[in-house]
């Protein structure tokens, strides 16, 4: 009797093709993506990394790879989160030149496609990285697109880039696969920030996947907005390696989507490095999200903090799994987690688990996850200065997300991301 | 002004206010003072609507209207004032944006339809600049990290903006060094007026030396036991509550 197939494995098999023209090493990456994905399959609870979220209904999903759309027309963008922004706008995974201005920052910023046969885009793509999910790898085995990002030594990215993923599915259910690479060169440094957005109808599935190098004594401030489509599924993979002295701050701030997972790997590489990574997500009825990183701590003296705050209403349901490894040669770590939940609702439901393994013995680490429900003091002194119970239990949520935001180091990039919080909350023109 | 008659106050399922009987006419001000656990902040959250103070029986008025079906926000709009004792910290949202949201709120119930952003700052900055205080309390979190005195200021800038027909301070002193009492007291007096009245909570009479009372009434055991002119209050801190409460009991 045959073996059972490992879950969704035919469902995704149309979209792998030999493709012509890329370089071997390319290929090789996209067969052994292909084939790790063939042996698992989709994750569900069953796998640990997984445990609270399964994929199983990406399987039934039947998602075709998305057509190339060649005369992208969407006409009404956005405006720019940070004013002088450069913008890549990508419309189904794909880059559409014609929408996308990167004046000033053309010298920095390429389709992937174009460069493939850099020797640093083959080496951040072909990097072993602890941690790399099953998902990432069918990314490798399936991507059609991306962008990638270069900051030579000493440089400063000239603007804010900010990467706009408009979803447009229409009437089947479509997928797509965008990679990003991108590459800080020493004391050089940059801003990136995404924004993922779509329509309240109609289902896609955007699996992305990231290669970060932060080289020794650069800084990458690197943001995301998660407002996907309602029937929307996001997964999000971002591999980043960060040098000596050197700093990552990222945040994710998740609205939107029916099922989303935010992962970050992250290894401490250089003597001193400092990784950031935060996130603010409010869920409701019928969302699924999930933030999970690992940190590697794999030098002397690394420093690395990540809050999370999260208000979950209706039957919304938040997990945060947060792995730190501590090598043995990274002593003086300093190393601190926390997940913290605002529960709107009876029904609503978060899931922490945090995992510390710390092989060395000089270091500093902590975790802790907190769930609670909105505080009454807060609620009243806000209606007992004429503020509606309504209004003042957004503000109440307003701020325990927030607060989580202040990890967020660059000013610019914190008060675009809480506007979008504040559009989300019916709460946009307070501040 | 305000008128309560007879109210009984439970939290908790234990009767704290019991059968309270007070006026404050406009342009008065009334001083509580009684001991610990005498129903004195009870009182104030009663007045004010906290979930969790059921009134059982009596009325409470304000300018003839009655408060104790109202939710809080609706006494607010009514021109209900609470300063608290212990105001309260609210981290991610900044101060500007917690009163502007709270004038505007008022104003819309009242029909008055919200300020526009140019006459929110002229206003903000006119009781800044009464009351001595530095905008830049304005642009961090509400009462998030603040002293002792910087939350009372912050309440009476509150006070100040949403220009309220009556005041309960709840323990106004308490948390206060003396600098600090005068810089708020002042405040407070300078709202004083013909057309609005206050209700000053206090344990102790200092407090008193700064916002002249019209008159003090004492609270003892859910009730008021004694009323009297400005000297009680004098009287009071001499002697403590001792004499009053045997003279209740005899």
């Amino acid at each position: 009797m045959a073996a059972k197939e490992p879950l969704g494995v035919s469902a995704f098999a149309p979209a792998f093709r030999e493709r012509s023209g890329e370089p071997e090493w390319l290929g090789g990456l996209r067969r052994d993506g292909f084939a790790r994905f063939s042996e698992t399959g989709l994750p569900t609870n069953r796998d640990e990394a997984w445990k609270y979220t399964s994929l199983r209904p990406i399987a039934r999903a039947k998602y075709e790879a998305a057509p190339a759309n060649d005369d992208a027309d969407i006409s009404d963008l956005p405006a720019r989160m940070l004013d002088g922004s450069a913008r890549a706008v990508f419309v189904n995974g794909r880059l559409a030149p014609s929408l996308s201005d990167l004046s000033g920052v053309s010298g920095a910023v390429s389709p992937l496609n174009d460069i493939l046969d850099e020797d640093w885009v083959q080496s951040l793509l072909t990097a072993d990285v602890d941690g790399a999910q099953v998902m990432y790898a069918l990314n490798a085995a399936l991507f059609d697109d991306g962008l990638a990002i270069r900051v030579p030594d000493g440089e400063t990215l000239s603007r804010p880039l900010e990467i706009l993923y408009v979803a447009a599915p229409g009437d089947r259910a479509l997928m797509w696969h965008p990679r990003m690479a991108v590459d800080i060169g020493a004391n050089a440094s940059a801003t990136i920030i995404e924004r993922h957005i779509g329509p309240a109808k109609g289902a896609y599935l955007a699996n992305h996947g990231a290669d970060i190098r932060v080289a020794d004594g650069a800084k990458l401030t690197h943001a995301k907005a998660q407002l996907e489509g309602g029937e929307g599924r996001h997964l999000a993979m971002s591999r980043v390696s960060i040098g000596e002295n050197a700093l990552y701050d990222n945040f994710v701030l998740t609205l939107g989507a029916a099922l989303s997972r935010n992962e970050v790997a992250a290894k401490l590489a250089g003597a001193d490095s400092e990784v950031r990574l935060n996130g603010t997500y409010r869920l409701d009825s019928r969302q699924h999200a999930d933030h999970s990183s690992r940190i590697d701590h794999s030098a002397p003296g690394t420093r690395s903090r990540q809050v999370y705050a999260g208000a979950i209403g209706d039957n919304g349901r938040g997990v945060f799994q947060g792995h730190i490894v501590v090598d043995q040669i990274a002593q003086q770590t300093d190393g601190h987690q926390l997940n913290r939940a605002l529960l709107l609702s009876d029904h609503a439901e978060i899931d922490s688990k945090p995992v510390l393994e710390i092989y060395a013995d000089d270091v500093k680490c902590s975790h802790g996850a907190t769930a609670g429900d909105i505080d009454d003091d807060q609620l009243f002194y806000l209606r007992a200065r004429g503020i509606p119970a309504e209004q003042a239990r957004m503000l109440v949520v307003r701020g325990f997300l927030a607060d989580a935001a202040e990890g967020m180091g660059d000013e610019a990039v914190r008060t675009a991301l809480l506007a979008e919080l504040d559009a989300a909350l019916g709460l946009e023109g307070l501040q | 002004m305000l008128e309560i008659n007879d109210l009984h106050v439970d939290v908790d399922g234990k009767q704290i206010i019991n059968g309270l009987t007070l006026t404050v006419p406009a342009g008065e001000v009334h001083a509580i003072m009684g001991p610990n656990g005498s129903g004195k902040s009870t009182l104030s959250y009663a007045l004010a609507g906290r979930d969790g103070y059921e009134t059982t029986s009596g009325t409470a008025t304000l300018g003839g209207s009655d408060l104790l079906d109202l939710d809080p926000e609706e006494r607010a709009a009514l021109g209900l004032f609470l300063a608290f004792q212990y105001p309260v910290e609210i981290p991610g949202v900044a101060g500007m944006t917690f009163v502007k949201t709270a004038i505007n709120a008022v104003r819309t119930a009242r029909g008055e339809g919200e300020l526009s952003a140019l006459d929110f700052l002229k206003l903000v900055r006119a009781r800044l600049k009464d009351l001595n205080i530095d905008e830049a309390m304005l642009k961090r979190p509400v009462n998030s990290g603040f002293s002792g005195g910087e939350k009372k200021r912050n309440e009476v800038l509150q006070m100040a903006l949403l220009e309220p027909k009556f005041c309960i301070l709840d323990e106004t002193d308490s948390g206060l060094d003396i600098d600090a009492l005068k810089v708020v007291s002042d405040g407070v007096n300078r709202l004083r007026g013909p057309e609005r009245g206050m209700l000053v909570i206090t344990h102790y009479q200092r407090l008193l030396d700064y916002i002249k009372p019209d008159k003090v009434h004492v609270l003892a055991k859910g009730r008021i036991v004694k009323t009297g002119g400005p000297e009680l209050a004098l009287e009071l801190e001499e002697n403590g509550y001792g004499d009053v409460l045997a003279g209740l009991a005899a």
